[in-house]
């Protein structure tokens, strides 16, 4: 049973809009939890990709660089993104919805950009592989950032393996699809990513060697090649493979980075700069790399300011020209995609464990299992642990509480059911986009069954604050929020548990709305129009009613009515300063709205609104105040308020 | 009542073609969230050869909730109570969400095989087992006797199950 909260200090703040909450954190009793401290994201130019090296040494040479260079790049970079706008950067358009193959380009990482192995999803919803995420974690302030929206995400202390599982519905999907020579390629490439951690650079060639004679072509062993080689000495070898690497792949950053690297091995600065070049301009974030061959390249040859302009003109149309070139022949190849055999994979595969449905914006929490956001954000109402495997789901709790239930969407699975079952989703989408509208409408009009908080009794223009902890008002709660309808009924209840309540009540706007870290949530309500319960039924839970809004009947003699209202008002306004004065003062207190005036504007529903703060604020029975609610004629309500009060004596 | 959730529609369509082996759960005509269910006792069991009729009812908050089961048969078992009601966890703070009416009704099934004498909820049943299972183990005749006591009173029991089952 939820109850009243006292008069509470918690505030959130509805933009102009009044579309969405902004919750201003106050130093209040409810927070005495404290949150994990999230780390600030960074500043993309502060963000350094630490890919094992070392941060300080790229520092220093960031620090060398001439800043006449730097700007020059920076120059370029813009010359380039007008010369080559980019359109597309990983995925197909012409990925054709069909059930009978999946397009890899649906299930690459957004890190190395090939298809992922063991595919973990971040709470910002992007999946990468296991390994890439590995190299983005940065242990020393337990993070790990996300290359794709350089969002930093808390690592949870116990370790990495324990806390984040890979993606269970993708796992499935590649261990049952994947052909023979694909996952092989990938063992051997593993095997010799091993060798050359520790330096074995020959023995990682032969199992590089070994995953390219599977006949799959994946760019990342050719770039893997590439390195081994460079290290090696051997640079015709390291560019062709580079070389190699971007015709496959000519969007992947990472690419043009060897191409640089063997280049400037090779003493062709000129070249070096242009592969640097297209490499940040894609996002690999290598400006030190760029200046420092543009400074090689400047320093070898003296150039006057004038041939500096001519330089960088040649420079970019290299660039250009040879992206163009990589593009014209990956565009050759066909895309490569997973056969799924005739039937397709089995739509049971993709089921909601908790709805049994077919996932609907799927969430996947760390330890790997997906859900619908909605059927997640209900099973918060009840517990934090996870229905599968129990693991505790405390830091997409923490997103969900923040967030007012918006968690990220994992998009690699949303895509894949996508393209996989097309008409399905659509039709769950379109059928959840007509829900939203309908919804938005409640508590304006009539046609929507209103939510029914069995409560209080509350009236017009009156505030109510409340304290939610109960799931299924939790529920009722997240669902006024999330349509932006921020509107329920409130009902007093005929028995003490609750189970029915009267046929009156009053619709309730929620004007502010603050989570605490354990989900329950703290409301601030204004009452807006009384209402009559025709019909009752429940809706997960709660109970729901159709209802017809209560408007005051128009008097006949407009002008005793004014004489009355006068009399009655004065007549209360007596009985308020005849109290003692510590009364008066608690109820001053407690009303959280002050005392009106007898000129305040009429509702055109529901009378003076000074007729509500005293029947709120009077010392009766909550059944003598249904009376006034269910009353649809002012001079009666009037005369109740008079015979009610009593005269100071 | 609003629409019946599709997860209820779809377990009870796997319950009603793809039956579990000694389960029969067929839902009420009137309310689709109550079902009518029958166990068979398992096999190398006290309770082998009867049958227990037992309600299973989905609440609204199913499957967030978890579902009321209640023994209709009276059944002797240190975990069950002489009104039906079963202690076990997944029914209380261990449901999650991801159980459903099948694996609850699996679970119940276990507890008849094997009950947990440690967490009982008829108390005099669990005192009686306990003893006499510790009375069991020992060697000698008397042993011999207690078992020839348990066995018998369940045989009893069982037996009495099933008259009361033929009879309602």
């Amino acid at each position: 049973m939820s109850i009243a909260a006292p008069s509470s200090p918690y505030q959130a703040v509805i933009n102009s809009e009044g579309t969405s909450l902004r919750h201003r954190p106050q130093a209040t009793s409810s927070r005495q939890t404290p949150l994990p401290s999230l780390v600030p994201s960074q500043k993309p130019c502060q963000y350094l990709k630490a890919r094992g090296a070392n941060i300080l040494q790229k520092l220093l040479a960031m620090a060398t660089c001439s800043s006449h260079s730097k700007s020059m790049v920076v120059k370029m970079k813009e010359e380039l993104s007008r010369m080559l706008p980019l359109t597309d950067t990983s995925t197909p358009s012409d990925s054709s919805p069909s059930s009978t193959s999946l397009p890899l380009s649906l299930l690459s990482c957004s890190t190395c950009q090939g298809h992922m192995i063991k595919p973990v999803c971040l709470p910002c919803g992007h999946s990468h592989c296991l390994s890439c995420t590995q190299r983005m974690a940065d242990t020393q302030k337990q993070t790990i950032t996300c290359s794709r929206c350089q969002e930093a995400h808390p690592r949870v202390p116990m370790g990495f393996e324990s806390s984040r599982q890979p993606t269970f519905i993708l796992q499935t999907v590649l261990f049952k699809h994947c052909p023979a020579e694909m996952s092989l390629c990938c063992e051997e490439r593993e095997r010799g990513n091993q060798f050359a951690q520790s330096n074995n650079f020959e023995t990682a060639l032969v199992h590089y060697n070994r995953a390219l004679q599977t006949g799959f072509a994946d760019h990342r062993v050719y770039s893997n090649m590439s390195r081994a080689y460079l290290a090696l000495g051997s640079t015709e070898e390291a560019l062709l493979n580079a070389e190699h690497c971007c015709i496959l792949h000519p969007y992947w950053p990472k690419g043009h980075y060897r191409r640089g690297r063997a280049h400037s091995e090779m003493k062709k600065h000129k070249e070096a700069t242009s592969a640097y070049l297209l490499s940040l301009y894609l996002g690999g974030g290598e400006l030190q790399c760029v200046c420092q061959a543009l400074d090689n390249l400047l320093s070898a040859n003296k150039y006057s300011t004038a041939d500096t302009q001519v330089l960088m003109e040649s420079i970019l149309s290299l660039t250009v020209q040879s992206f163009k070139e990589y593009n014209r022949l990956a565009s050759s190849r066909p895309p490569v995609s997973l056969p799924l055999g005739d039937n397709g994979v089995d739509i049971g595969e993709f089921d909601c464990v908790l709805c049994a449905g077919l996932l609907f914006q799927p969430v996947t929490v760390p330890c790997g299992h997906s859900f619908c956001r909605d059927c997640l954000a209900r099973l918060f109402d009840h517990s934090p642990y996870c229905p599968v495997c129990r693991a505790s789901l405390g830091e997409m709790f923490i997103q969900h509480t923040q967030s007012s239930g918006q968690m990220c969407i994992d998009v690699t699975l949303e895509s894949i059911i996508q393209h996989l079952f097309s008409t399905l989703y659509e039709e769950k989408k379109s059928v959840f986009v007509a829900e939203r509208i309908r919804l938005s409408k409640i508590g304006i009009t009539e046609d929507e069954p209103l939510p029914i908080f069995v409560c209080t009794m509350t009236f017009p223009a009156m505030t109510c604050p409340l304290h939610i902890f109960e799931p299924k008002y939790r529920l009722m709660m997240r669902r006024c929020i999330e349509t932006n309808s921020r509107r329920f009924g409130m009902c007093t209840p005929l028995d003490r548990e609750c189970n029915t309540y009267v046929d009156y009540g009053t619709v309730l706007f929620i004007s502010s709305l603050e989570y605490t870290p354990d989900g329950r949530s703290l409301v601030t309500t204004v009452g807006e129009r009384r209402f009559r319960v025709i019909e009752r039924s429940t809706r997960d839970g709660y109970a729901v009613a159709r209802i017809q809004f209560l408007s005051d009947e128009v008097d006949p003699d407009q002008e005793s009515l004014d004489a009355l209202q006068v009399e009655v008002y004065e007549h209360c306004n007596k009985w308020l300063q005849a109290l003692p004065l510590f009364t008066r003062l608690m109820i001053l207190q407690a009303m959280t709205t002050c005392p009106p005036n007898i000129n305040d504007p009429p509702t055109s529903h529901d009378g003076p609104l000074w007729v509500w703060w005293f029947v709120n604020a009077m010392p009766v029975t909550v059944r003598s105040k249904l009376e006034f609610l269910q009353c649809t004629s002012l001079r009666e309500r009037l005369r109740l308020l008079k015979e009610i009060l009593p005269l100071p004596s | 009542m609003a629409g019946l959730p599709k997860r209820i529609l779809k377990e009870t369509q796997r319950l009603l073609t793809d039956p579990v082996q000694g389960i029969n759960a067929t839902p009420d005509e009137q309310n689709a969230r109550y079902f009518h269910v029958v166990v068979a006792g398992p096999k190398d069991s006290p309770f082998e050869g009867g049958t227990f009729k037992l309600e299973l009812f989905l609440p609204e908050e199913y499957p967030m909730a978890p579902p009321k089961v209640r023994f209709m048969t009276k059944i002797y078992h240190p975990n069950i109570d002489k009104l039906g009601r079963i202690c076990l966890d997944i029914l209380k703070d261990k449901w999650s969400p991801a159980l459903q009416i099948r694996t609850v009704l699996l679970s119940i099934q276990a507890l008849l095989s094997a009950p947990n004498p440690d967490d009982p909820l008829a108390n005099d049943v669990a005192d009686a087992w306990k003893t006499n299972e510790h009375l069991a183990i020992q060697t000698g005749e008397e042993s011999f006797l207690y078992m020839y006591f348990i066995f018998t009173s369940l045989l009893y029991f069982t037996r009495f199950c099933l008259l009361f089952n033929n009879f309602s």
